[in-house]
């Protein structure tokens, strides 16, 4: 037998089969049978209504997979997807996207079913409707203390709801997933989904994706597949590399500030994203607003709360600034240090990550820049005494001494800016820089954020933050790249960070505009901007309300250097204009952000928190104090089973009082509850004959009033590390030249990293034309000659790693 | 007289026409039946189950000692006279008043410990195991029928009626044998998988399945009933008949079938079986609640604290099966019918052995802690709790113990406390495989604890992959066993690594590394063993031992052999000949987790128990 010995606090994402049962068992006696039945009824009506939760984004994760219950993948001879329709409409950076799906249930039985959704990120649902027949059933947004109570209640009279939080124990929120029911026989179910999500312009370029590929597993078909987009801007703009498209578009309008376009066809194979990049034409900085007027709608359920049924009849608008690319900008040398968070909450993917950004971004350092290292943890340990060039040896030299280093202790975020600081003093001259590379979760010394963003006063120094992890600690870093102008992004673990980081990367020694101001004018209250400061080939936006419709000057004002930037524009702000219906919504989500911060810098307030929960339940966003109704009665951890992780571990609610696993093989385990952990464990023994792959697994709950759950998870072993198998075309290399790689993968590699000394790593993607990963690694032109290790880092979907390495011959020029 | 002869011709005639008729029906009868029973005769030859009938010799012998606990019960029976226990660590015999009268290890000659079912068919004991196939007692010895076509993986349930005996299987579906041969019962021609319980009445046969719901074999048709039908889960756990209706438990409620459909007639997670007893019909929970249906279902008895928890009808007796042995209910109550084995494991998956400085031995099991016995045998101490349960390697040192667990590093004193090293004090992962000293393998990464500080090396830092199971000082050098290779650590640097893709290693997964008179042995899981040649080469064994799975840190050296605990047996390398061998029937299970030894004795832990053997067994000719 295959005996696992170890336990996995892995949170990865997970397929949560959701066939629940829920019974009465009053007093350990089992309930009869019309009361059952009565029961089930009860069920089958709750869970028509809506029954959603947000997982993070699932193996077999794209947009919109219907999947029938105990099945782990979607199955087209049970429930296929017949027509999908996507509505997308882009209108001044912000996008909405609309998804209307059909499915046939071609089963001769009433289904249950698991729609599933990656949405992308920083994206947020804005309706989810499930179609029962003729009426359209929308999800519900709440409060979350009384999606609490109703759960509860509801949970009381024995029907079968759940609770939808802003994230699932992963603490991230990339994926959503709805449990369907009742999809009957030989009939039809209709889904539609919406979201928003904020396209941001970096170096005047705006790039939009609808996720269609799968990331892991089959693709779907789709027997009519409609897509529209339209494109509005109050910028001209223009589309980029269209042709290539897998979904071609038919262009019904093509002008300077709208675009139209749309792709249909039959039995499609969504093998591919949708992708729609433009270009912003700004040859100089340019001040655009839109506005919005409209009788407020208010819906049958606002109706339901007095306060959501107030009505304000004041407009909206959206200020928005793109600063056009300095052309004339020559290339100052770089004076940075980079500190690396090594301590023990970096350990697995961020660290994997971490060190791929040093790695990336020291060798993007020019000859001339100058830079040191600290890696911080309860200490901080440099590179060298002083800043060092940027030259091949000592960058291949701090390479090492990352690789070279531990990881553990503490976080003593504090200390390792200060050292930091101190070290970015030793630059000879210029503008100084710190990038910090954390999940910023400070243990040690303080966690205090005021206290950790003092080290930066009286300070000439800007940081730059890049933050890893679904857990990091944005709001800090946020705080202390605004105050010190310097950029800030973030990127989950399990993300693919090369093109973050080439963006993160220009903003460094780059020019920043601050002191961003659009002048204060009594028509105008609640003005919220998008940033304290931005960049050449950016943008920024402000959206507020205004009293009067009236035709005015709005005028902006912003800070480079020495020189200032003055711009205005004459607009009319409308009586009655519902053109950008997005910009209610965009506000509300600014107010509720201003007033979260707020409460985050002076404490909480009940008047605040009231207006949060108010906007959020009018306008569909998750909070920390609002919720989706609806949830898992059990999340089943991990999914991912590495050989060293035998154990299966499940939290519940704590109403559930036993649990039982009925697993694949013929073994049946009750599980222990961990009082200190709160959750259910049981360590389990695969056996032999047991292959790599996906299972199903049975959970048996039962609650304290006795009643009866069954809930089927899946679960993946996988206890392989991916094998790597390197082709080259010869052995021997010039330095310059290009060594063209071909790499052999098992199918469940999903991140192939190339190195060789000097050189810039690359990552390798999947050719389907060379049959396999293929990537171009760039030898350095000053390469001395000799014998050099040409090294592919594997890793697969359980984040098993590998590495492969190859000798290769460099004959220097 | 005319009119007479007529009749009597007419009526000869309508005799040869009726004769020739009824000849005629009855030839094309006769054909029909003749071709009926010649396909029957087919089809029952082409689903004849070939196997292999040998007798099992018993291995006794007071050098090898089976130290194994036989609570765990998962059937019982009466025959001629006593009843016997199908248990996880073998077969036990009863009186009527429930006192032990033997224990039957394989030792005895059972081919394995992990009993799983009991029938008496012609006079005989037929028991169900876990991977052997089918074993028959006659009350003197054990023979083994071994199928030969197929891979059963376990005989789960029996049922014996009109001189047949049915058996179903894990995995090698349902067979009938009438005492001389195996035939496959196959469902429209399909072979019933995963059979978890079998009932058979008049004219119908009722199979229920693991996953697969019910399926029904009457008057010539098969029937198959799952959730679909009603059935409250696929897993079926019982079945049983009364006043002309089928009633059927499965793991999520039971039901009663009314017209190919099933009604619920209660809902109970974890149900675990039931059976009919003077018309009543019981049921139970795995844990051992005990409920009575007639028209609802009542509470009946049981403390809810047991596992595995499963009823039996023996004896006309109604009996509770369980992790903690038999127990018999009567008006409500139940008492213990077999004794508590007090100075026995708790639990007989050993998957970690030590012997302290004071010759104490200490066991550490998958799932239940740790049992400590002192020299004479007498278990001194059970350690378990919430942090000492899942425990993956023992080693003393000094007065100490230290068990690498799932719940981090525990070190123990001389009076069982414990001091505990968790991720709370730096480790990467609470799950720890091993340790030598300062280096601790964990599942993310390899840790060392060096002045009250951890420090941990990742792939970052070039170990070939996170999950380390294993570690070895030798002299400077540290090796660390992983799933992707093993790494040679110099000064806390990884110095070099052994791969499939750079070295002789065929395997990469290091379960096991084991230092033997200045030689290093690597143990891998699917590769066997290797030797790490002082020139930095890898030596295989495969052409000596072929290739094996080697169990995480199941490896041990005393100066003269090399031990090695695999999933088929341990291996033994005597260091002075090179030789090679197997041992296997003398082990309460082939799959071997740990080993330990003195300056007497070997000490195997396996799945199913703990077996000490004398070191002379091991001296030529003795091994297998």
């Amino acid at each position: 037998m295959k005996v696992f010995t170890t336990e996995t606090q892995r949170t990865q994402r997970f397929k949560d089969g959701l066939a629940t049962n829920n019974t009465n068992n009053t007093n350990r006696n089992l309930v009869c049978n019309s009361q059952f039945s009565r029961l089930k009824k009860l069920r089958v009506l709750c869970v028509s209504v809506v029954n959603v939760f947000l997982i993070f984004s699932l193996a077999a994760a794209q947009s919109g997979v219907l999947i029938p219950t105990g099945e782990n993948k979607p199955n087209p001879k049970i429930l296929a997807l017949t027509q999908m329709n996507v509505e997308i409409t882009i209108d001044n950076q912000r996008a909405l996207v609309k998804v209307a799906q059909i499915f046939d249930n071609r089963a001769a039985q009433t289904l249950e079913g698991k729609y599933v959704f990656a949405l992308p990120r920083q994206s947020s649902i804005s309706d989810f409707a499930v179609w029962d027949g003729d009426a359209r059933i929308p999800g519900v947004m709440m409060e979350r203390r009384r999606a609490n109570r109703i759960y509860e209640s509801i949970k009381q009279a024995q029907t079968d709801p759940g609770i939808l939080q802003t994230t699932d124990e992963t603490e991230s929120a990339t994926g959503f997933s709805a449990k369907i029911f009742p999809i009957n026989s030989f009939g039809t179910k209709r889904l539609e989904m919406e979201y928003t999500e904020d396209l941001p312009i970096e170096n005047l370029a705006s790039h939009f994706t609808f996720p269609l590929k799968p990331t892991y597993g089959e693709t779907q078909t789709v027997g009519e597949f409609s897509l529209k987009i339209r494109v509005l801007n109050d910028f001209n703009f223009a589309p980029v590399s269209l042709e290539n498209s897998p979904y071609p578009l038919q262009i019904s309008r093509s002008e300077p500030n709208e675009f139209v376009g749309d792709f249909h066809a039959e039995n499609v194979e969504l093998k591919d994203d949708f992708s729609f990049d433009y270009q912003i034409n700004a040859a100089e900085n340019r001040l655009s607003v839109v506005a919005y007027r409209a009788p407020e709608q208010i819906s049958a359920y606002d109706l339901r709360d007095p306060q959501l049924a107030d009505k304000n009849a004041d407009g909206f608008f959206q200020a928005s600034v793109v600063f056009a690319k300095k052309i004339d900008e020559t290339r100052q040398p770089k004076r940075v240090v980079l500190l690396l968070d090594t301590s023990l909450s970096m350990y697995g993917d961020k660290l994997a990550r971490a060190v791929e950004a040093v790695d990336f971004f020291l060798h993007n350092l020019a000859p001339e820049d100058e830079f040191n290292l600290i890696l911080f943890g309860d200490e901080a340990d440099i590179l060298a005494a002083a800043p060092v060039e940027a030259s091949a040896e000592n960058v291949e030299e701090a390479i090492a001494f990352v690789k070279n280093s531990y990881l553990g202790g503490g976080t003593n975020l504090k200390r390792g800016l200060q050292t930091a600081i101190e070290q970015a003093g030793k630059f000879s001259n210029g503008e100084r820089q710190i990038v910090l590379i954390s999940d910023a979760n400070p243990t040690l010394e303080t966690m205090k954020t005021k206290e950790i963003e003092r080290v930066f006063e009286n300070q000439n120094v800007k940081l730059f933050a890049f933050a890893l992890g679904a857990d990091a600690n944005t709001e800090l870093l946020q705080n202390l790249t605004r105050k010190t102008h310097g950029y800030f992004d973030r990127v989950r673990e399990t993300e693919d960070i090369g093109l973050k980081l080439g963006i993160f990367l220009e903003k460094i020694g780059a020019s920043d505009i601050s002191n961003l101001r659009l002048a204060p004018d009594a028509n105008f209250y609640d003005v919220y901007a998008s940033g304290d400061h931005s960049f050449f080939g950016s943008n920024v936006s402000f959206v507020g309300r205004y009293k009067k419709p009236q035709t005015q000057t709005v005028s902006f004002s912003a800070q480079t250097g020495a020189e200032n930037i003055n711009l205005s524009s004459e607009i009319a702000l409308p009586e009655s204009d519902e053109t950008h219906a997005f910009l209610p919504r965009v506000w509300a989500r600014a107010r509720v952000d201003a007033l979260l911060l707020a409460m985050n810098e002076n404490g909480e307030r009940e008047d605040y928190i009231a207006e949060i929960i108010r906007l959020s339940e009018k306008y569909k966003f998750v909070t920390d104090y609002t919720a989706f109704l609806a949830a898992p009665r059990a999340l089943l951890r991990p999914r991912l089973i590495q050989p060293g992780d035998p154990v299966i571990r499940v939290k519940t609610d704590e109403l559930i009082k036993a649990v039982f696993a009925v697993l694949p093989f013929g073994e049946t385990l009750p599980l222990t509850f961990l009082e200190s952990e709160k959750v259910w464990e049981t360590r389990f023994l695969a056996p032999v004959w047991m292959a790599d792959g996906t299972y199903k697994c049975r959970l048996l709950l039962t609650d304290k009033n006795g009643n009866g759950y069954s809930e089927e998870k899946t679960f993946v072993v996988d206890s392989r590390a991916p094998r790597v198998k390197i082709t080259l075309e010869k052995q021997t290399f010039r330095a310059g030249e290009t060594v063209n790689l071909k790499v052999s993968a098992d199918s469940d590699t999903n991140r192939l990293i190339a190195r060789i000394y000097g050189a810039k790593p690359v990552q390798l993607f999947w050719s389907s034309k060379e049959k396999a990963n293929v990537g171009a690694l760039q030898i350095p032109e000053n390469l001395v000659s000799g014998k050099y290790t040409l090294t592919v880092a594997a890793e697969d979907f359980a984040h098993n790693q590998t590495t492969e390495e190859l000798a290769i011959e460099v004959l220097g020029k | 007289m005319r009119l007479a002869f007529k009749k009597i011709l007419l009526i000869g005639l309508a005799a040869i026409v009726l004769y020739c008729v009824v000849s005629q029906i009855l030839r094309v009868k006769n054909s029909v039946q003749k071709t009926l029973a010649e396909t029957r005769a087919r089809q029952q030859e082409k689903n004849r189950v070939p196997f292999e009938k040998k007798v099992l010799t018993p291995q006794l012998s007071d050098r090898i000692q089976i130290l194994q606990n036989s609570s765990a019960t998962t059937d019982f029976v009466k025959f001629r006279g006593f009843f016997f226990a199908a248990t996880g660590g073998g077969l036990a015999e009863f009186s009527d008043g429930g006192k032990l009268v033997k224990h039957f290890t394989v030792s005895d000659g059972l081919p394995e410990s992990d009993l799983t079912a009991l029938v008496v068919f012609q006079d005989k004991l037929f028991i169900g195991t876990r991977t052997k196939n089918l074993v028959v007692f006659d009350g003197e010895k054990f023979e083994n029928y071994v199928f030969t076509d197929r891979e059963a993986q376990a005989v789960t349930a029996f049922s014996a009626s009109d001189g047949k005996l049915l058996v179903g299987t894990l995995k090698g579906g349902l067979l009938e044998f009438d005492g001389n041969n195996f035939t496959e019962i196959k469902a429209d021609d399909k072979r019933i998988r995963a059979i978890n319980c079998l009932h058979k009445e008049a004219g119908k046969l009722v199979v229920g399945t693991f996953d697969d719901g019910l399926w029904i074999y009457e008057a010539d048709v098969w029937t198959h009933l799952r959730t679909g039908e009603g059935l409250p889960s696929n897993r079926v756990v019982g079945v049983v008949s009364k006043d002309k209706n089928l009633y059927v438990a499965t793991d999520f409620g039971f039901g009663v079938l009314q017209d190919k459909t099933f009604h619920t007639l209660a809902v109970s997670p974890a149900l675990s079986g039931l059976v009919l007893q003077n018309n009543q019909i019981f049921l139970a929970k795995d844990n051992g609640e005990i409920f009575t249906f007639d028209n609802a279902t009542k509470e009946f008895s049981g403390d809810g604290n047991l596992r595995n928890a499963r009823l039996v009808a023996a004896d006309e007796k109604l009996f509770l099966l369980s992790n903690q042995g038999v127990s018999q209910i009567n008006d409500a109550k139940i008492k213990s019918f077999t004794q508590p084995e007090n100075d026995s494991l708790t639990d007989n998956f050993v998957s970690a052995l030590a012997l302290d400085e004071r010759a104490n031995l200490w066991v550490g099991t998958f799932r239940s802690g740790i049992d400590v016995f002192g020299a004479g045998g007498r278990k001194l101490k059970h350690i378990e709790s919430e942090t000492v349960r899942e425990i993956n390697f023992l080693q003393a040192s000094g007065e100490t113990v230290s068990a690498a667990t799932s719940s981090g590093l525990q070190i123990f004193k001389s009076d069982f406390s414990a001091e505990n090293v968790t991720r709370n004090d730096g480790l990467p992962s609470n799950s720890v495989t091993h340790f030598s000293g300062a280096a601790l393998a964990t599942a993310k990464g390899l840790a060392f604890r060096e002045n009250g500080k951890i420090r941990v090396l990742s792939t970052v830092q070039n170990l070939p992959n996170n999950s380390v199971y294993t570690t070895l000082q030798a002299g400077r050098k540290l090796y660390a066993g992983t799933l992707g290779g093993l790494a040679e650590i110099e000064n806390n640097r990884v110095a070099r690594t052994f791969k499939d893709s750079n070295s002789r290693l065929t395997t990469n997964w290091v379960t096991a590394l084991c230092q033997a008179n200045e030689r290093i042995f690597i143990g891998t899981y699917g590769g066997g063993v290797f030797e790490l040649l002082p020139s930095g080469e890898i030596h295989s064994f495969e052409a000596e031992t072929g290739k094996f799975t080697v169990n995480p840190n199941a490896i041990f050296a005393d100066g003269e052999r090399l031990y090695v605990g695999t999933l088929t047996g341990a291996r033994v390398l005597d260091l002075r000949t090179q030789e090679w061998k197997t041992i296997k029937k003398v082990l309460p299970s082939e799959t071997v987790m740990s080993i330990a030894g003195d300056e007497e004795n070997i000490y195997f832990g396996t799945a199913n128990g703990i077996a000490r053997i004398d070191k002379s067994y091991f001296t030529a000719g003795e091994s297998e």
